[in-house]
């Protein structure tokens, strides 16, 4: 990836290159582009996939008197209730974030690329 | 009926359910008290009612003397025929959990939960799946987790889950395993493709590998107390509600699931034995009538026109669901198709053989129908036809029977590939050995085909 920028700065705009080099390079960019996305993406999904999984641990040693029931509910079906209560509050958390994490991920939104077209018809007027 | 407390009834301490002079009652303890009281104060008791999700009850004083557990007594609104999960077809099986989800969503918006998940707390009632037992509710506490989530998993969603991807027949696993399908038996029956749905990985899949994991784990670590929030168990709740529903079972036909489309009758036959049916029935004027062998209920739904209740019995599964789906797009309120192996019946099950029971212990009709029956039990099992009389005799007082003889289509057919070996299976053959039980008051041949139907009394 680092010899793909290099290689880029080392084209100047405007250095007299054929159409062909300027293919290369648009798509350069997107090549890089995707894979800044796919590098936060994945970070994004080991945040969430992290803190899930380090709840649902904490959940064996923290915690008060539990509301004991005349069945047992099972241990090892609280602890999976545990994780799913985790992924849910997980979801819950990236659906009210969900326009951040687009942006952190490179992605505009359809309301930025909105404001975007107005501005451009505006500075063409 | 036997009178006293219910043998099903013991293992929740907050109350148990008795008879009296016939009457079923429900004791509440005073250990339940303040849940009780919530469930009434909160509305949730007059919501799920409302709703027809909750069986309706009265307070009333106690019938005899009350012991020093004693708070309140309920008379609950009487259900025509107790049913259990694994005479259940798919389509009855899923109401069931989707009715025990809304009821827990509708709980937990009055500051209540279910404390248990038991296939066995719900019937059919009027048509519908409901909720019968009143005291499976407990006041929620913030942070506390869903206790009955293990139960729903195996009562519920493992059966389900293995009836709609890979064999509708293993919902029968209900039978052998009381409290629900083990989780890591039903992983390991599912086919590899299940486990591309987050849903079944995880709540069926993972499930089964953490109970597994943590098997006799309560003395060794602590128990999972970090708190759920609330959001997180309306999400699990909405999670498993959306699971259920997209859980599906498209039945390839049978032979029985078309069977008065095919060839066993032309329209004028089926038309008179419809008559036929419809005129015995109002001769008897049963109150309840099992049919047995009902297929898709056709002649069930005759009877049902002049009775109180009728439980249509098949033993394919096909014609359950056909029938079932009929009865609620209909919205019928006094037809209940079950799945019923007449050769190999549901026995008394559970602690002491007294648990779950068998059908004769649980309620006797006063008519049975036995249409086209017969021949496939003295035939095909190899039943003899003075036992049939006998059985049917101790269950019912009166009888409506066809005898298809040995020259009809479908007996050839029986025939075709085995020896003979049923020489008293003959018209009369088969009146002598149902004179010695029942009165025969009428017996009609069926226009177009050499049948014969009965109206018989017990003796």
């Amino acid at each position: 990836m680092k010899s793909l920028i290099r290689a880029r700065h080392q084209l100047h705009p405007g250095s007299g290159l054929g159409d062909a080099v300027r293919e290369m390079r648009g798509a350069e960019c997107a090549e890089d582009r995707s894979l800044l996305r796919w590098g936060r993406g994945a970070l994004v999904v080991a945040l969430v996939l992290g803190t899930t999984l380090y709840k649902a641990r904490t959940s064996l040693q923290t915690g008060d008197q539990l509301n004991l029931a005349y069945l047992d509910p099972g241990v090892g079906s609280l602890m999976i209730q545990a994780l799913i209560a985790g992924f849910a509050s997980a979801a819950v958390a990236v659906r009210i974030y969900w326009k951040g994490i687009k942006r952190f991920l490179g992605f505009r939104s359809a309301d930025a690329k909105e404001d975007e077209t107005e501005r451009k018809a505006d500075s063409d007027e | 009926m036997n009178e006293g407390v219910l043998q099903a009834s013991f293992r929740d301490p907050s109350g148990f359910l008795f008879r009296r002079a016939g009457i079923l009652y429900r004791q509440v303890n005073r250990r339940y008290a303040e849940h009780f009281e919530h469930l009434i104060r909160s509305g949730l008791y007059a919501h799920l009612v409302e709703k027809r999700l909750l069986i309706q009850h009265d307070e009333v004083e106690a019938p005899g003397e009350a012991g020093p557990a004693h708070y309140r007594t309920l008379r609950p609104e009487p259900v025509a025929f107790v049913s259990y999960p694994y005479e259940w077809c798919f389509g009855q099986l899923k109401a069931a959990a989707l009715l025990t989800l809304r009821v827990q969503r509708e709980a937990l918006a009055h500051g209540m939960i279910l404390k248990d998940a038991s296939a066995y707390n719900v019937q059919f009632h009027r048509g519908r799946a409901i909720l019968i037992d009143t005291l499976s509710f407990e006041r929620y506490r913030e942070g506390d987790p869903w206790k009955g989530y293990r139960q729903f998993c195996q009562h519920f969603l493992a059966p389900l889950v293995l009836m709609s991807r890979r064999d509708v027949r293993l919902g029968q696993l209900l039978r052998v395993h009381l409290d629900g399908i083990p989780l890591d038996l039903a992983a390991s029956l599912l086919p590899l493709r299940t486990w591309t749905s987050p849903g079944l990985l995880l709540h069926v899949w993972l499930h089964g590998r953490f109970q597994r994991r943590y098997a006799g784990a309560g003395a060794r670590c602590a128990l999972p107390t970090r708190p759920i929030a609330r959001s997180a168990l309306e999400h699990l709740t909405g999670a498993l509600e959306r699971l259920v529903r997209r859980l599906d079972w498209r039945p390839q036909d049978t032979e029985w699931a078309d069977y008065y489309g095919g060839d066993s009758y032309d329209a004028a036959s089926l038309e008179h034995k419809k008559r036929l049916v419809r005129r015995h029935c109002e001769a008897l004027r049963p109150r309840c009538v099992w049919d047995l062998g009902a297929n898709t209920g056709v002649f069930s739904r005759i009877a049902a026109e002049g009775c109180e209740h009728v439980v249509a019995f098949d033993a394919d599964p096909i014609c359950v669901q056909r029938n079932y789906e009929e009865s609620r797009s209909r919205d019928e309120r006094n037809l209940l198709p079950l799945l019923f192996d007449l050769v190999n019946p549901s026995p008394s099950i559970g602690w002491a053989n007294r648990e779950r029971l068998s059908l004769p212990e649980r309620h006797r009709p006063d008519t049975i129908l036995a249409l086209a029956l017969v021949h496939h039990l003295a035939i095909s099992n190899n039943l003899p036809l003075g036992r049939l009389a006998e059985w049917l005799a101790e269950l019912c007082q009166s009888l409506v029977i066809e005898f298809v003889p040995k020259t009809d289509p479908k007996v050839r057919t029986l025939l075709a590939s085995r020896e003979d070996v049923f020489p008293d299976y003959t018209r009369e053959g088969f009146e002598v050995a149902f004179r010695e039980r029942f009165v025969i008051e009428a017996a009609d041949d069926i226009s177009g085909s050499e049948r014969i139907l009965y109206r018989m009394r017990g003796r």
